[in-house]
């Protein structure tokens, strides 16, 4: 059991290590002078050999990386070219903000996700489930800000019920003592619950352009998955057992979970990655709009920042996960723990609903 | 406590249209009788098991056609109430263990939920009963087996496990769709004999299906002989196997190997089985 977490943990810090030369190397390698971008375009050449003295562009790439991938582990992620903030403090403050939409959001999407898609597969074939596809497919062509706008549009300015997309607070409202720099966590750790309500309010339609978003895809997951193990012949036997409908469900259930917390992981991911536009629309103070921000302006530290960070909580997310489903798993937890291999395949059934694209 | 099927047709709706796989199909397997269903691949075996006990899902369906089960109207009771007869007046057992039995819960688990499902309650006195069957289908060590998992076992060892979640709750008719094609030829036999001494010689009904005409000749009383969709020939064994009515189900016996020997099945008595007794109060 530990030797195999312990394997698991060296595979993490190797994928790190790569997600680090990546972040590097896509930001280094990728034409257009930052000098430039920071000076104008009618900048002196003397000019520019000062900022790349002062940026350290004038040094050999190995140094760079070398030095990259120091600062990185120390946990420096370097200064904003422009604003001259530290990547790694606007991360810590940006990062809460976004997971209090975010978070919700998804954890809506797996709900309205389970619930739709076990109902268009318990009525496959009939209208239930035509209407179920149909909504699908509508709500995957419709891009994500324009269901936020849809959103704001029904809410905001017809039935005046959901507060202006003017960011997390309100003019009226006292922002907590700092402590961390995060408004979020300083909101709790005050106990300040009316600035906290107040966000929250503010988050509701990012939850649900959120949650409707992914809801289609997630439902279409678990319709698939539940299509597929409804007739199989495990559930004919649970079902020839007498076994009542809602032990079949979860039977059914037990065998979908692996392909289904998966999928929620690179759902997370995307969503995560994705979350600029949400950000635009709502004015919100996350990482997302943060992000495009450095990408428009080409701002080298915060977008290797960006990269470097999602990647890693992604890659942290899959390697937890994937210990997790084996540990779960009496057929997995006994190859991975005594390294025999058993009788039975292990594959799980492989649900290829595509990732959203934002 | 008799099966009376008459009339049965059930059909398939494909993206061709509605295909009848069978074409209104009539037998019946009386008190204490082991019946054989043979018949060619994709001649309908599955289907009448399915159709009978309702475990067809769509795009199968039964258009037309009673069963009846101990006097009651199979197919016109409500799901509830026929969800209540499988399992407990009715015991299935499945051809691939390994794809029938739950691959992530315990065993002991699965027959508490089997157990709750009938409103027994899971105590200490029905986990017994449970390992006392596992005990008289042949499995050894069952106290270890029990606590563990499907895969932890032999194809003839998870087999035997269905058996006795087939019978768990004392079935009066067990139906068998191809119980041992699934397993190695040393064990078929074993677990045959296993299924016969808990079933017809425990005053049960059963239903098999099966590809083997030796199988039936050794355990059926009677044979159900199938052929695309329709029963061509039944009768009692001996009789269908010395004087085949139908040309296909001479051609069968031709075509078997090692030739058959008619023979009537003898079914010898023995001590009734301990475990056949469940307190009949809930
Ligand atoms: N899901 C389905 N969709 C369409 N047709 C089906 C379906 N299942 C079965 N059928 C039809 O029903 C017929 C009988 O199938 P069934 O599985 O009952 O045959 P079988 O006698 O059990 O064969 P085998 O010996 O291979 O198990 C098949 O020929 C097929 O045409
Ligand atoms: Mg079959």
């Amino acid at each position: 059991m530990i030797r195999y977490i312990a394997s698991r943990l060296a595979i993490a810090v190797g994928l790190l290590l790569g997600l680090m030369t990546l972040s590097f190397g896509l930001v280094s390698l990728l034409p257009g002078d930052p000098a430039v971008a920071l000076l104008g375009e009618y900048a002196t050449p003397a000019d520019i050999a000062r900022i790349h003295g002062e940026l350290g562009l004038d040094k050999p790439l190995w140094e760079r990386y070398v030095e990259y991938i120091g600062r990185t582990i120390s946990g420096d992620l370097g200064h904003s070219f422009f604003t001259g903030s530290s990547v790694s403090q606007e991360l810590w403050t940006r990062l809460p903000n976004t997971l209090v939409y975010l978070v919700p959001g998804l954890i809506l999407a797996l709900l309205l996700g389970l619930a739709m898609g076990t109902f268009a597969a318990y009525r496959s074939g009939r209208l239930p489930d035509k209407t179920f596809t149909a909504g699908v497919s509508v709500l995957m062509a419709m891009p994500e800000f324009v269901l936020a706008l849809l959103l704001l549009f029904v809410f905001y300015q017809q039935l005046h019920i959901a507060p202006a997309p003017l960011g997390m607070l309100s003019s009226s409202d006292i922002p907590p003592p700092k402590v961390t720099g995060s408004v979020v966590l300083d909101a709790v750790i005050a106990g300040k619950w009316k600035v906290f309500g107040s966000i929250f309010s503010r988050a509701v339609l990012p939850i649900v352009t959120m949650g409707l978003f992914f809801a289609a895809p997630f439902g279409k997951t678990v319709r698939t998955g539940l299509l597929q193990i409804l007739h199989s012949p495990q559930i004919e036997f649970a079902r020839a057992c007498g076994l009542r409908p809602f032990q079949v469900y979860r039977y059914a259930l037990s065998d979908v979970r692996a392909a289904l917390m998966t999928y929620m992981v690179l759902l997370f991911a995307a969503a995560l990655s994705g979350a600029a536009i949400v950000e635009s629309v709502f004015s919100w103070p996350g990482i997302g709009g943060w992000s495009l921000d450095g990408v428009l302006k080409g701002d080298m530290p915060v977008i290797q920042g960006f990269v470097f960070v999602m990647g890693a909580t992604s890659l942290l997310g899959y390697v937890v996960l994937d210990t997790l489903i084996t540990l779960l798993d009496p057929r997995a937890r006994a190859v991975a723990i005594r390294g025999r291999s058993s009788r039975s395949s292990l594959d799980t059934p492989s649900l290829d609903t595509p990732i959203p694209h934002q | 406590m008799s099966l009376k099927v008459n009339d049965l047709v059930t059909e398939f709706a494909t993206r061709r249209g509605v295909v009848e796989a069978l074409h209104g199909i009539s037998f019946e397997v009386g008190e204490n009788e082991v019946v054989g269903i043979v018949g060619e691949s994709g001649s309908g075996k599955s289907t009448v098991v399915r159709s009978v006990i309702r475990l067809l899902v769509p795009p199968g369906r039964v258009a037309s056609g009673t069963v009846e089960f101990a006097g009651r109207p199979l197919l016109e009771l409500r799901e509830s109430e026929l969800r209540a007869i499988r399992g407990k007046d009715i015991g299935f057992i499945a051809q691939n263990p390994f794809s029938a039995l739950n691959p992530v819960l315990r065993l002991e688990k699965q027959f508490a939920n089997i157990a709750k499902a009938h409103g027994v309650k899971a105590d200490d006195g029905a986990r017994r009963r449970a390992v006392d069957l596992l005990a008289a289908t042949g499995v050894s060590d069952p106290e270890r087996v029990i606590r563990g998992y499907a895969h932890e076992l032999s194809g003839g060892m998870a087999q035997r496990v269905v058996i006795a979640m087939a019978l768990y709750l004392n079935p009066r008719l067990v139906i068998a769709d191809e119980p041992t094609t699934a397993l190695d030829l040393t064990v078929q036999r074993q677990v045959l004999d296993t299924l016969r001494r808990l079933t017809v010689e425990s005053g049960r009904s059963m239903l098999i299906v099966t590809h083997d005409l030796g199988v039936v000749n050794a355990y059926c009383q009677r044979v159900l002989v199938m052929y695309k969709g329709s029963i061509v020939e039944q009768g009692r064994v001996a009789e269908v196997f010395t004087a085949p009515q139908h040309p296909y189900t001479a051609s069968l016996l031709s075509s078997a190997s090692p030739p058959i020997e008619p023979a009537e099945a003898e079914v010898v008595p023995s001590q009734p089985l301990e475990v056949a007794t469940w307190p009949s109060s809930k």
